[in-house]
């Protein structure tokens, strides 16, 4: 598929064609733009600041990447069928709470808590996806308005509270390592290898895509979107589930404002990654090497003390340039016919 | 087509008749507000009273002029998420200026209507030469535009402004709160502009079918960056009056601006699939959103509640928004049936 190959008569062709055919195999790579920009930023943090190299730094993104992994995981299922989960962060915030008062106030085993709490995540997600697909009504209202009407709930019911006596050995979890590696990274990476066998290699997975790649055809060809869509839901509000309760632990505590600030990274890192808003596209590697991006730019912003107030700015400004930069790429590939 | 100056071929003007009967406009909103106010009334003994009035009316007047920039953007086939970001820029613009800076008023709220204009022209632009969806670059602009107001103020409220703007707030005609009627003047002019107005009625035609506009000669891009530097500049005039009514410009304003402004022009009938809008449902939305806020608290009902009833206020709106659509489908359907089976009525077309 390289271009050499396709024009073996043509001698001036063939001149470079080694460096040509693997810059062509490199720009029709979809993580060729995150690749770069984390090859830079990484460059320029080894270089400028030895703080990053510290096994401290290096364990404080691990678990950062830990949640916001599963956080984007959460937004790609949903994204796999070409909707959005707006709800994502009333989600997040009402399982942590959930999974505290469980632990605290009810005083469950931390295992049946987490369990419990993720359940409610894929009951949450199932009734948004549900609502979607019976009603008819446009799905990005349907999560904002759930989105509202979870928060409302969970602030009703809980009236603010937070929990902060949750049992040493749950909060030990959050603070574990594998052989120097942070088990909540070791936690998510297996979620994220999960969620790659389910789109890559079965049928359920490759029934989302078509799903989400054109509704009409998938329908056509037999396929019950409406389950799939459903599915997709209940899938993003579990994994909003178990990222709460990651988050959780590696806080020790349960507060109302937990995953707040979820939204935009639960796009940025997928899209950065090369997964679709449109649906039918899933990248869960790129989507992991997108969120080291986000944590990374974080992470040096604090390293080179930039107020922590312009990381959005700068999430923001890197989102769109990345999305430019990658149209860019793609209208290259098809103008050169790669 | 009872249009005044039809400006547009046929095929990108929806029918005004048939939508007007059938999208249903502020009626539906307005009558749920009366049954409201009287329960209101009958239920919570301070509910009728001149100051609790005052209070629902300031509210109000803020709420629908967010909700007005968000019914512009609706109804061009858009969505704009910066208008709390944009609004908390302006009114730390508004405030830094005129505290830092010594600012004369009047210029510093020219400057933050610039900022507002200039920051939802550049969402317009986005969207129209990256190809991407409005959703991804408002989202992006928004976490931008609030990083920026972050950035300037480090999350400190300017607290010193000058007395004479802090009166725009707080003036009243025979009672009536001044912004309510400003709110009403932005109202007017908006709905004379999507109604009488060239450019207006080219919104409405991108929003209602982008391809036929374009066919129509209609510039389908301009059309769509006009609309966001509109929204823009709405959300910049309601980050500012809210500023001037609170008297203190904080870098939060905004923060809980989204739902309501998704909100106010559903359950007031503009379609969110675009080509619709009426200015007269957003207010009445923005009129039963607060009452309900203002309900729940003269009731005594904990306002930890108040987002629970927003959120299914607006799922309701949402499936109202969605029968309306399919009302419509139908209606067309069955027109286009009669046209195709009526030769009577080929002729009359042709």
């Amino acid at each position: 598929m390289t271009a050499g190959p396709q024009n073996p008569g043509d001698t001036a062709e063939r001149q470079g064609s080694l460096s040509r055919s693997l810059w062509h195999r490199f720009v029709r790579w979809d993580l060729a733009s995150v690749s770069i920009a984390l090859a830079l930023i990484c460059g320029v943090l080894l270089v400028l600041v030895p703080a990053f190299r510290s096994a401290y730094n290096l364990r404080a993104l691990g678990f950062t990447i830990a949640v916001t992994g599963v956080v984007a995981l959460a937004q790609v299922c949903v994204l796999s069928v070409g909707q959005f989960n707006l709800a994502l962060t009333a989600m997040g915030a009402m399982i942590g709470l959930l999974t505290g008062w469980m632990m605290q106030d009810l005083g469950l085993a931390y295992p049946l808590a987490i369990a419990l709490g993720i359940a409610f995540g894929c009951l949450t997600g199932a009734v948004q996806g549900a609502i979607i697909v019976r009603t008819g009504i446009n799905p990005f209202i349907v999560s904002l308005a759930l989105a509202a009407a979870y928060f409302g709930a969970m602030l009703g019911l809980s009236r603010g509270a937070s929990y902060n006596q949750l049992p040493p050995a749950f909060v030990a979890l959050g603070r574990a390592s594998i052989l120097g590696v942070p088990l909540l990274l070791v936690i998510s990476l297996v979620v994220a290898a999960a969620v790659t066998i389910l789109f890559q290699r079965s049928v359920g997975g490759r029934q989302l895509l078509a799903t989400g790649a054109n509704p009409r055809a998938a329908l056509m060809s037999g396929i019950a979107t409406n389950r799939m869509i459903v599915t997709a839901h209940i899938l993003s509000g579990g994994l909003a589930g178990i990222a709460a309760v990651m988050l959780v632990a590696r806080l020790g505590s349960a507060q109302p404002s937990l995953g707040s600030e979820w939204l935009l990274p639960s796009f940025a890192a997928p899209v950065l990654g090369g997964t679709l808003l449109t649906g039918g596209r899933v990248l869960v590697a790129g989507t992991y090497l997108g969120a080291l991006l986000l944590a990374i730019i974080a992470n040096g912003l604090v390293l080179f003390g930039v107020s922590a107030y312009w990381y959005q700015t700068l999430l923001g400004i890197l989102l769109l340039a990345a999305l430019a930069v990658d149209r860019g790429r793609q209208s290259y590939v098809l103008r050169n016919q790669l | 087509m009872s249009l005044p100056r039809p400006l547009l071929p046929d095929a990108a003007v929806p029918e005004a008749p048939v939508r007007r009967r059938f999208t249903g406009g502020p009626s539906g909103a307005a009558i749920a507000v009366v049954v409201l106010a009287v329960i209101l009334a009958v239920a919570a003994p301070k509910f009728v009273s001149l100051d609790n009035f005052q209070v629902i009316a300031y509210s109000v007047a803020n709420l629908a002029v967010v909700a007005f920039a968000q019914m512009a953007v609706l109804a061009a086939g858009g969505m704009d998420l910066s208008v709390g970001a944009i609004g908390g820029l302006s009114a730390v613009v508004v405030g830094g200026l005129m505290e830092a800076f010594k600012v004369p008023p009047a210029l510093a709220i020219v400057a933050g209507l610039t900022v507002g204009g200039l920051g939802g022209a550049l969402n317009g632009f986005l969207v129209v030469r990256t190809g991407l969806s409005a959703f991804i670059v408002t989202l992006a602009t928004a976490s931008a535009f609030t990083g920026l107001n972050l950035g300037l103020t480090s999350g400190q409220p300017f607290y010193y402004l000058p007395d004479s703007f802090k009166a725009i707030g707080s003036w009243t005609l025979a009672g009536i709160p001044g912004l309510l009627l400003v709110m009403l003047a932005v109202g007017a002019a908006l709905w004379f502009v999507f109604s009488r107005v060239g450019l207006g009625r080219q919104i409405l035609a991108v929003g209602a079918n982008p391809r036929a506009a374009e066919l129509g000669g209609v510039p389908v891009n301009r059309s769509r960056i006009v609309v966001h530097a509109l929204a823009g500049f709405l959300a910049a005039f309601a980050g500012i009056i809210l500023t001037a009514r609170l008297g203190v410009a904080q870098p939060t304003i905004g923060n809980d601006w989204l739902l309501s402004s998704f909100a106010a022009p559903i359950i007031g009938g503009t379609l969110l699939s675009g080509g619709y809008l009426s200015v007269p449902g957003v207010i009445a939305g923005a009129l039963l959103l607060t009452l309900v806020a203002n309900g729940l608290i003269q009731l005594n009902i904990d306002p930890y509640w108040t987002q629970l009833f927003s959120g299914l206020m607006i799922l309701a709106a949402g499936g109202i928004d969605r029968l309306r659509a399919l009302n419509l489908q139908r209606v067309e359907r069955a027109e286009r049936f009669a046209l195709a089976n009526d030769p009577a009525a080929r002729r009359k077309d042709a």
